[in-house]
């Protein structure tokens, strides 16, 4: 072989190996930036899902105050209060509204006192163990018996 | 045996200018790789956080304006303030700081404006709380006839 010929193998040799390494780098990269495209996704679709969710219970009408059938902008106390009960007797129709969380509750400011109206948290669907993401949203809790309102932290347990 | 007798940085300065237009051209890449996926990510994130932070932001400044404060509910002592700079501002303006930060765990701006648009100021006691910021989501501006109006703002 000349050694114009061996040159030309050397840089041809050259070229290869370089474009082996970006290929294999550019690779890398693509799938890297897909996967966490995806992880993006899935966190963007479960934030849309459980943002909705929150939209459907603060107007399911088991929680919604309502005087005289008119509905205003908040959720009555006492139907919270007795609330689980009712979930519990009626689990797969609250599933099919719920879907797959894990546990829906509220947190109020906490005050002295034993009645609903001091109660700090209302359990209202599913189990406190759970590791999964929490979404919330402030609301506006009314207290029919006092007629006074108080703020509660409604907050729900998506899946992981 | 001797492949080459010149090294590859005596190369002629032709090929040398083509390996540099050949680099500047694969940096260019690059940077507009980068470019497209940042600029891209950052429109799908902020879809998804216009509409949570909306929902956040509207039911907030409801539930601010309504909740009890002693037997006054909140949207009365403020407006009771815009009439008269009583002392009822002071209940109003600590009871606003409390509930605020107890709402809120990202970066908000509540204020109330009176029916100049300027801030309501009563006892050295400035009824905007957090910090004004430069992308945020408002909720629907709570208005007091005739008296002024409440706004909140939840920093994207």
């Amino acid at each position: 072989m000349t050694k114009k010929g061996q040159l030309e193998m050397g840089i041809t040799l050259m070229v290869i190996i370089i474009f082996m390494v970006i290929l294999i780098a550019s690779l890398i990269l693509y799938f890297r930036f897909t996967y966490t495209q995806i992880e993006e996704n899935k966190e963007s679709i479960l934030d849309q899902r459980y943002n909705s969710l929150l939209n459907v219970i603060i107007g399911l009408p088991e929680f919604r105050c309502s005087k005289a059938g008119v509905e205003s902008e908040c959720l009555d106390a006492s139907k919270l209060d007795g609330f689980r009960e009712v979930s519990d007797s009626n689990s797969d129709y609250y599933k099919t509204i719920f879907g797959d969380v894990e546990e829906i509750w509220i947190e109020v400011i906490p005050e002295n006192g034993k009645d609903y109206y001091d109660q700090i948290e209302y359990n209202i669907y599913g189990g406190s163990n759970g590791k999964g993401v929490i979404y919330s949203v402030p609301v506006s809790l009314f207290y029919p018996d006092y007629k006074k309102y108080k703020i509660g932290i409604l907050k729900i347990r998506g899946i992981l | 045996m001797k492949i080459s007798e010149k090294p590859i940085f005596e190369l002629g300065k032709k090929a040398q200018s083509e390996i540099i237009g050949l680099a500047i051209v694969v940096v260019l890449l690059i940077f507009a790789l980068i470019f497209f996926v940042s600029v891209k990510n950052n429109d799908d994130n902020l879809d998804t956080r216009l509409i949570r932070t909306n929902l956040r932001a509207n039911s907030a400044l409801n539930a601010l304006m309504k909740v009890n404060v002693d037997n006054d509910q909140m949207s009365r002592l403020i407006e009771d303030c815009l009439k008269q700079k009583d002392q009822k501002c002071d209940v109003a303006h600590n009871s606003l700081k409390t509930f605020l930060d107890h709402i809120f765990e990202e970066d908000y701006y509540f204020k109330v404006l009176d029916i100049g648009n300027n801030i309501l100021i009563v006892n050295n006691n400035e009824f905007a709380f957090g910090v004004d910021c430069k992308t945020s989501i408002s909720a629907s501006p709570y208005i007091f006839r005739g008296l002024g109006k409440a706004e909140l703002k939840i920093c994207t």
